[in-house]
């Protein structure tokens, strides 16, 4: 492969490299930093500086991205696991039986939230109310978490996985849930790793809940026009279930590695804050990942599934490989057979 | 090379790659919590050295032998703690120099060992101040088999040298390892291991047509038990990276919070920056490889399957 091709199939994530750190630094910096009144200005000159350096060459990578297309990476060697998997019916079925014991378990644990099941479950253990799955909080919760998955396969057309070409305003809605959600999990990460490296100082946290409140929505808005290019780019020039299977498995690697850093950070760091559960960045990071790990598994799968019932449809012999590879054959000697 | 050689080599890295992750689980199990009773231990040296002091808002330091009172100094934050280059300190034989400081109203012990290596603790809590400082390192030194000294600086030193100086040793091997690094190095391993194992796969897979090779339960078990066995295997393959990943996630938090997160931004984001892609591309190659292992099976599979050619009947002489 010649150079320029490499480079080509690298930028996308030299791009998304450096997007993140876009993400990260200043974020990392601004939540929890311990600046004290005398060096902020030094800090804030250098925070400058560096996010300036990594919007000027992010831009850059994105403008050569623009001009030249982007060329994700070949989805081919994924595609027996895919099709492994997305051959059983049980994958569906399997997800809904997860939803299932998820609730049951928050209903038999108490959990004050049913979808803090995660967090809960693995922070420190405190009287836990009975409430679980009675209060119509519960089923406002339930009802947005199963709107937003079918909003997001709706993707601002018909809730159909068709092979034609969308025009890109149709992936509107996935897109806005895509990059909220992605938002959300990148501020989970920082959150975590924080509190890995112990980072997590509650009293520099302002006091006034108004404060805390506007801040996370300009983090979170923040975030989400970062993350909309980002979709864009996934979404431009390809049918809808290539589109919508792209932000789907980035959502869901998103949360797996959510979920994989923050649960052992946590299961280190709750001793800490027993008093105080929520204080801890990996608690937060549980409590947020883990539903949206949840979340993403709704869609992916379904679309695992789409895409099979779609070869079947299309393929010739697709559905008898299927069969003969679920099946066992005897092997018949001449011998046997003559008899 | 024929495809037997590349698969034969896989299943054996597969085992050890299972063996490594083992390893890895085993010391986080046994560093972790020692981490955390070397943690308690510092604080209960600080509240012993807190305790011995007369004036509350000043240190009696002792310099060849003569006594001198040193304040205080109130710092801002604990980033300033990183040059401690002032206020009062004492130089203490096998647990290094040691600086008293104060933030916010809470006084911390900062010190700073030979070999580089430096924490700060403050006071233990409410909970664990209902026993004093010493009484608290004896409980400690008994808890690790240690015997007891008089002099609770050697207690303590006999508790440090124990919890960090100790190296973990790979029985067969002949290998031992700073407690701290051998995650590291561990994760470091499985990732090459799973890379190795990856290659060899696709290797035998661009060679191979599904012909009856070496023999391999991973490739092979398709009914029953034997089918159980196999996803079993597959299973622990793609989550060994992850494994082991947590486990070097575990000691970094434990360690990073024994030593009171005094390390400065650059050292830190670079240790979350190297375990996150160590958690990323350990992901990567498991998933792949789990692919890999599929088309591999299939393959395996449909061949075994196949009614065999009939035989070449001999042509009459």
């Amino acid at each position: 492969m010649k150079a320029g091709g490499v480079l080509h199939r690298a930028m996308p994530t030299i791009a998304g490299v450096l997007i993140a750190l876009a993400i990260c630094v200043p974020v990392s910096m601004l939540v929890f930093s311990e600046l004290d009144v005398e060096s902020k200005d030094q800090i804030t000159t250098s925070l400058v500086a560096t996010i300036a350096a990594l919007a000027i060459s992010g831009a850059g990578v994105l403008a050569w991205c623009v001009h030249r297309g982007i060329a994700w990476s070949d989805p081919s060697r994924l595609s027996p696991l895919w099709s492994w998997l997305g051959g059983r019916r049980a994958l569906l079925v399997g997800y809904v039986l997860i939803v299932g014991a998820w609730a049951a378990l928050c209903v038999v644990l108490g959990m004050s939230t049913w979808l803090e099941l995660l967090a809960e479950g693995l922070g420190p253990s405190r009287t836990r109310s009975t409430a679980a799955l009675t209060s119509w909080q519960d089923w406002i919760l339930a009802a947005v978490f199963v709107a937003t998955q079918a909003a997001f396969l709706w993707s601002g057309g018909k809730l159909r996985i068709g092979a034609s070409s969308p025009k890109p305003y149709r992936f509107a809605v996935s897109a806005a849930i895509f990059s909220l959600a992605m938002s959300i999990l990148v501020a989970g990460l920082v959150l975590a790793m924080l509190e890995g490296v112990d980072r997590m100082d509650v009293r520099s946290r302002p006091e006034d809940p108004a404060e805390i409140g506007q801040f996370l929505l300009a983090l979170l808005l923040g975030n989400w026009t970062i993350w909309l290019p980002i979709a864009w780019f996934a979404l431009r020039d390809v049918d809808r279930p290539t589109g919508l299977s792209r932000l789907s498995g980035m959502l869901l690697a998103g949360s797996w590695i959510e979920v994989a850093v923050a649960l052992p950070i946590e299961l280190v760091a709750r001793g800490r804050h027993e008093n105080c559960p929520c204080a801890s960045g990996s608690w937060i990071a549980l409590a947020v990942g883990g539903p949206l790990l949840l979340w993403s598994l709704g869609p992916a799968a379904y679309l695992l599934y789409r895409r099979e019932r779609t070869l079947n449809a299309r393929t010739p012999g697709h559905a008898k490989r299927l069969l003969a590879r679920r099946s066992t054959k005897i092997r018949v000697t001449p011998d046997v057979e003559a008899t | 090379v024929s495809a037997d050689r590349y698969l034969g080599a896989a299943r054996t890295a597969s085992l050890l790659l299972l063996v490594t992750v083992y390893l890895a689980v085993d010391i986080a199990r046994s560093n972790v919590p020692r981490l955390l009773l070397l943690a308690d231990a510092r604080g209960a040296f600080t509240s012993a050295f807190f305790e011995q002091l007369v004036d509350d808002d000043k240190v009696l330091v002792v310099r060849n032998g003569q006594s001198e009172w040193w304040g205080i100094p109130e710092v801002e934050s604990r980033s300033h703690v990183l040059k401690p280059q002032f206020g009062a300190h004492q130089d203490v034989p096998g647990i290094g120099r040691l600086f008293v400081m104060r933030e916010q109203g809470a006084k911390y012990l900062f010190a700073q060992r030979r070999d580089g290596r430096r924490w700060i603790a403050t006071r233990l809590d409410s909970a664990g101040a209902a026993i004093g400082g010493e009484a608290r390192l004896r409980d400690i030194a008994l808890e690790l088999s240690l015997e007891p000294k008089d002099d609770y600086h050697a207690t303590f030193r006999a508790i440090e040298n124990e919890l960090i100086d100790r190296r973990v040793e790979i029985s067969g091997a002949g290998i031992a390892l700073r407690s701290d690094l051998a995650p590291w190095l561990i994760a470091l391993f499985n990732l090459g291991l799973l890379i190795l194992i990856r290659n060899h796969v696709r290797r035998a897979l661009d060679i191979t047509d599904g012909e009856e090779e070496e023999p391999w339960l991973l490739l092979d078990g398709h009914v029953g038990l034997e089918r159980v066995a196999a996803l079993g295997w597959l299973a622990a393959l793609v989550t060994a990276p992850w494994i082991s990943s947590a486990t070097l996630l575990m000691t970094l938090a434990a360690r990073v919070h024994v030593d009171g997160s005094i390390s400065t931004w650059a050292t830190d984001g670079a240790l979350m920056a190297s375990a996150l892609t160590l958690v990323i591309a350990g992901g990567w190659v498991a998933l792949t490889l789990t692919a890999d292992v599929v088309s591999l099976r299939a393959e395996r599979r449909s061949h075994l399957t196949s009614a065999p050619a009939a035989p070449a009947e001999e042509e009459p002489a």
